[in-house]
């Protein structure tokens, strides 16, 4: 296979992570876009865009996960409406994606093919980190833009949405594994 | 006449995944010819998609797989060596599926978009934009996103892209299939005046345009029993009537009572209209009945609110104005969505955007555990429709499975939810006609009522009781057969 | 679906070349969280007022204001437990900074194509290969976005709409296989559009070996308007610059 990380003769075609990098973007964006539950009061609602970028850190790496990441919920922000936030979102996201992407490492390509146990410890650590950052981060942006006040009232809602990020993320790889093995091939 | 391709002991495979390998060609020989059009006949799944990738190196490059033996370009260049990228400017191909060519968010910018890639000059690239956008009338849809073309629309897009480049052979998959009769013409007129080396994959013979063609093949297994596959060439007649998409069926005549009184559904003044302001199509239908142990085919052109009108009957979008009944208890009730859901199914065009689960046992299993049905009951429920369907091992992953397969898994799910009425959307397409009449029985035997949603006359008129024309949103006509 | 805020439009905002937007938009930015410019916030908001009302008309406005009120609403109830003295001028000094963001982004993306937005990232150099992702996600998101209702649809129908009636933590987790649908659905696509970009000859010069560029047939020039325009937003900001040394 043109994409297989087990051929060397093939090495991974661009139009493939240009491809692979845009689809997951363009699904970064709609998760964020059209699963919201209203609780936060600023921005109105937390989003399942981190349930997309936790699974993008698990099963493509880092690069990948910083660049999805960040393009999707930026490109979100632009079209809901949001366009301050974007530039913020880019880097905040990207950072965490990268950051629970690079704890992962090859953890869904060195399983053996029959387990579909995602190392617990491993992926304490990589959703730890990851909200961790973009709590803090959103923090400091916000308080930057709106004051510590008025950013701290979305404290809550971030956290909830890493929480569910997390778990949405780990439930969405073990499923997509599942009924989709050929998602391994898109680790690079 | 010189040879444009040359294929020669070809053998290709599909990557398993521990599920049994088969082997899509063996064998397989055969040679396209400069200057020629080819037409060359398949069944559904025979491999003609994946013929017409190998044929530009994007299989196995892209899908993996196993292949051996030899293709040739102008007898010179190995297209099995070689990046699908250098093959751009030779050898042209229109995918089945035009969702999965389109790249760009401007019909414009698609067709520039390889022009740029290869290089040409800027009053190159502008000169042969504006030809083929005229060519294709499609200047009117220069800033538009193919995404919201018709379907039709972005068939000619991608003709008036692979125009643009002008490759020295043109692969058409299937690519008349939603193409209207005018289209049709102009375009196979237009690649015969201008002498090109045409391939065009089909599954089903129109019988209308065989003027235009000089060869005519049949892609199947190789003749009297010889192990692998063969594209034999033959007399247009002799392959016509060795392709079985020529062959047609009828369905029995049933008897079906007719009286509003005792029908399914009944609906009443129903309207309906999409909240963009953009749309200009609103659907009204004053009364429609569907009876017991009818196959009803709603027929119309795209556009003409067929769609809409079935996504009304089940519940999935709320009617404006007007009301939809069932019958529960012998007496007639204004059905809520929610029960219309339980009342009537839908299987979408598309299987894959109703197939979700790892196995093919939890995608059926997943419908009786909503009902209540478990344990032994389920199980013997489940080999049941495995049988019927021809599913085959239970444990497959649907996502990998053939695509016939997985039509007939969609079916099989709903031959489990025993709803009252099942909506077929366009389920012949992709399918050998054989394969949807196995489908059409299946069902129609197991629930009260069948709607078959089509913009194919001659299929309405063959497997329906009754036929709906449908047009602009209302309802034209009714025939019964 | 609409995949950005842009409105067409013929106004001189719309005619104003992206590139010195780009530039004027990141010097506002910058501008706003300058200690010494603070008394001058309300300037550059009136002016941002002000370019709205005369290009995009009086009733975009109040635009921004709709979707960022309740944020001003939590800075005017909680910035002021947080600082003893000069509570009052210190919230008032984030509601103008916050409002002023939100007008200058507002400004920028409702006057500027997505596609003239990508070619000004170009011009600032980024990567071909980065604008395509750019183009491609924009070229996918309402596709996507009409997959995952037709797939939440096909759920319903199975489901006999029974997760309607869950309660909310339920229903969350009733979206998993929506979710997974969705995803394989567009994983699936990938190797899709790999073959289409490359049958389209993504990469052929290179891999021909030839020394040709690929050609850019839409580019953004460097002809006179940009000069006049840089030129003109070079002299708004001197001129936003010197405020506080004119009223000194």
């Amino acid at each position: 296979m043109g994409t297989n990380r087990k051929n060397p003769d093939h090495p991974v075609r661009p139009a493939y992570r240009i491809s692979s990098i845009a689809i997951l973007t363009a699904v970064t964006a709609v998760f964020t876009l059209l699963v919201r539950i209203p609780i936060a009061p600023t921005r109105g609602y937390i989003n399942l865009g981190d349930v997309a970028i936790y699974f993008v850190a698990f099963t493509m790496g880092p690069v990948s996960a910083l660049i999805t990441a960040g393009l999707g919920t930026g490109l979100a922000d632009i079209i809901a409406g949001y366009p301050q936030w974007a530039l913020i979102s880019f880097f905040i996201h990207g950072i965490q994606g990268f950051t629970a992407g690079a704890i992962m490492r090859r953890v869904i390509t060195d399983t053996p093919d029959h387990l579909l146990i995602l190392p617990p410890l491993r992926v304490l650590a990589a959703g730890l980190a990851g909200s961790a950052i973009m709590v803090l981060f959103y923090y400091l942006a916000g308080a930057a833009m709106a004051g510590f006040g008025a950013a701290a009232v979305e404290i809550p809602g971030n956290i909830l949405q890493n929480v569910i990020g997390v778990f949405g993320g780990v439930l969405l790889t073990k499923a997509v594994l599942r009924a989709y093995p050929p998602v391994r091939e898109l680790y690079w | 006449m010189n040879t444009i391709v040359t294929v020669s002991h070809l053998t290709f495979s599909y990557p398993d995944y521990g599920l049994g390998s088969r082997s899509l060609f063996e064998d397989l020989s055969f040679t396209l010819y400069e200057g020629q059009m080819h037409m060359i006949f398949g069944e559904p799944e025979s491999g003609k998609t994946t013929l017409s990738r190998i044929l530009c190196a994007l299989v196995p490059a892209y899908l993996g797989g196993k292949l051996t033996g030899s293709i040739r370009f102008k007898e010179q260049l190995e297209i099995t060596q070689v990046h699908p990228n250098e093959l751009t400017p030779l050898i042209g191909l229109v995918f089945q599926n035009p969702e999965e060519q389109i790249i760009m968010a401007a019909c414009e910018d698609e067709i520039i978009f390889p022009l740029e890639n290869l290089g040409l000059s800027r009053q190159e690239i502008g000169s042969r934009v504006e030809t083929v956008l005229e060519r294709y009338e499609l200047t009117s849809y220069r800033h538009t996103n193919p995404g919201n073309l018709s379907g039709g629309e972005k068939k000619r897009l991608m003709l008036a892209v692979t125009d643009a480049i002008d490759p020295d052979l043109w692969v058409l998959d299937e690519t008349f299939e939603e193409l209207d009769s005018r289209w049709r013409q102009v375009v196979l007129t237009q690649l015969k005046e201008r002498k090109k080396s045409v391939v065009l994959f089909a599954s089903k013979d129109t019988g209308l345009y065989h003027e235009f063609f000089d060869l005519w093949g049949l892609l199947g297994p190789a003749e009297g029993g010889a192990a692998g596959c063969s594209v034999r060439f033959g007399e247009v007649g002799e392959i016509c009537s060795a392709f079985s998409g020529s062959r047609r069926r009828q369905i029995e005549h049933r008897e079906i009572i007719r009286d509003e009184s005792q029908a399914l559904t009944r609906v009443d003044d129903l309207t309906f209209r999409y909240a963009e302001p953009m749309s200009a199509f609103d659907l009204s239908v004053d009364r429609l009945c569907i009876y017991r142990g009818e196959i009803l085919a709603l027929y119309g052109p795209n556009g003409s609110g067929k769609s809409t009108l079935s996504s009304l009957l089940c519940g999935l979008i709320e009617p404006h104005g007007g009301t939809i009944s069932i019958r529960a208890h012998q007496e007639w009730v204004h059905a809520q969505p929610q029960q219309l859901l339980r009342h009537t199914g839908y299987l979408f065009q598309n299987p894959d955007l109703q197939i979700f689960l790892p196995t093919i046992e939890d995608e059926l299993r997943y419908g009786l555990i909503e009902q209540g049905i478990h344990g032994k009951r389920a199980e013997e429920l489940i080999d049941d429709a495995v049988e019927r369907f021809s599913l085959g091992n239970r444990k497959e992953p649907p996502t990998i499975m053939s695509y016939g397969k997985r039509k007939r898994l969609q079916a099989a799910v709903y031959y489990l939810l025993e709803r009252t009425i099942c909506i077929l959307d366009e389920t012949d397409s992709g399918l050998s006609d054989d394969e949807f009449f196995e489908i059409l029985m299946l069902l129609s035997e197991h629930v009260d009522a069948v709607v078959l949603i089509t913009h194919d006359k001659l299929l309405a008129q063959q497997c329906a009781h009754r036929i709906v024309y449908m047009d602009e949103g209302r309802i034209v006509r009714e025939q019964s057969l | 679906m609409k995949v950005s805020l842009f409105v067409r439009k013929d106004s001189y905002l719309h005619r104003f070349d992206p590139r010195a937007k780009f530039l004027l938009m990141i010097f506002s930015t910058v501008y706003l969280f300058l200690p010494v410019m603070q008394p001058f916030v309300p300037v550059l908001l009136a002016s941002l007022i002000l370019v709205l009302w005369t290009s995009l008309g009086l009733h975009e406005v109040l635009n921004p204001i709709r979707s960022i009120w309740p944020v001003l609403l939590m800075i005017a109830l909680l910035t002021p437990p947080f600082y003893a003295d000069d509570a009052c001028a210190i919230t008032a000094a984030l509601l103008l900074r916050f409002t002023s963001i939100s007008y200058i982004y507002y400004l920028y993306f409702r006057s500027t194509q997505m596609s003239r937005i990508i070619l000004t990232l170009r011009w600032f150099g980024l990567p071909y290969q980065g604008a395509l992702v750019i183009t491609i996600a924009i070229r996918f998101i309402p596709y996507l976005a009409e997959t995952f209702h037709q797939i939440r649809d096909a759920h319903k129908l199975r489901s006999g709409g029974l997760e309607q009636q869950l309660r909310p933590w339920k229903k969350v987790q009733s979206l998993i296989p929506v979710l997974t649908s969705v995803m394989i659905y567009s994983i699936k696509g990938i190797p899709m559009l790999s073959m289409s970009l490359e049958h389209r000859g993504l990469g052929a010069l290179s891999t021909s070996g030839a020394k040709v560029e690929r050609t850019a047939y839409k580019s953004l020039r460097n002809d006179t308007v940009l000069f006049t325009h840089l030129a003109v937003s070079g002299m708004i900001a001197v001129i936003f610059i010197s405020l506080p040394w004119l009223f000194n």
